[in-house]
């Protein structure tokens, strides 16, 4: 159950990443712009954070946190 | 690059936030699926139990609260909760865990 329930976690990674695109699309005029950018910030992001086993590897609050300042940002 | 951008004055606008928007869900969703790897059979501990806890009760009887009393540090966030509680009722291994719950029951 452990593992099954640590699933949730793919879920707020995809919209945590989705909307660093979605906000990069705001920022830049231009899409391919836009894209290069948030292609970065998501490598960067991925190296510092979302990818730690701190954030994945566990149920704590930090990941969906995350995800929805993204939310509410864009 | 001068190339890449030349190209794309081509496409209207709209059309490129469009294509922009998929590319992003497609990158997205293949980011996601990447972490599974990540993801352990480690044991949960504290406000992560605690959160499965909620999850686990919420589904099973409707209660918000990790059992006992009701207490003040008993407050959690609500919609990672939520989301996790989703997850199990919506995941195929789930109807293994209620048939344990049965037995255990008697």
């Amino acid at each position: 159950m452990t593992s099954t329930v640590k699933l949730a976690n793919v879920f707020w990674e995809f919209l945590a990443a989705l909307f660093i695109f979605l906000l990069c699309l705001e920022l830049f005029q231009r899409p391919l712009v836009a894209g290069l950018g948030g292609l970065f910030t998501l490598a960067i992001s991925d190296m510092t954070f979302l990818s730690t086993s701190q954030v994945i590897d566990t149920l704590l609050n930090e990941l969906p946190g995350a995800a929805l300042m993204l939310i509410a940002s864009w | 690059m001068h190339g890449l951008l030349q190209s794309t004055k081509h496409v209207s606008l709209s059309n490129q936030r469009t294509l922009y928007v998929c590319f992003a869900v497609l990158v997205s969703f293949w980011f996601a699926l990447g972490t599974r790897s990540h993801i352990t059979d480690a044991s949960l501990r504290y406000d992560s139990a605690q959160n499965v806890k909620i999850a686990y009760r919420f589904i099973h009887t409707g209660d918000f609260t990790f059992g006992g009393e009701a207490r003040k540090a008993m407050r959690r966030e609500p919609v990672p909760v939520l989301v996790a509680a989703a997850l199990l009722l919506l995941h195929p291994s789930f109807e293994n865990y209620k048939k344990a719950d049965r037995k255990t029951v008697g």
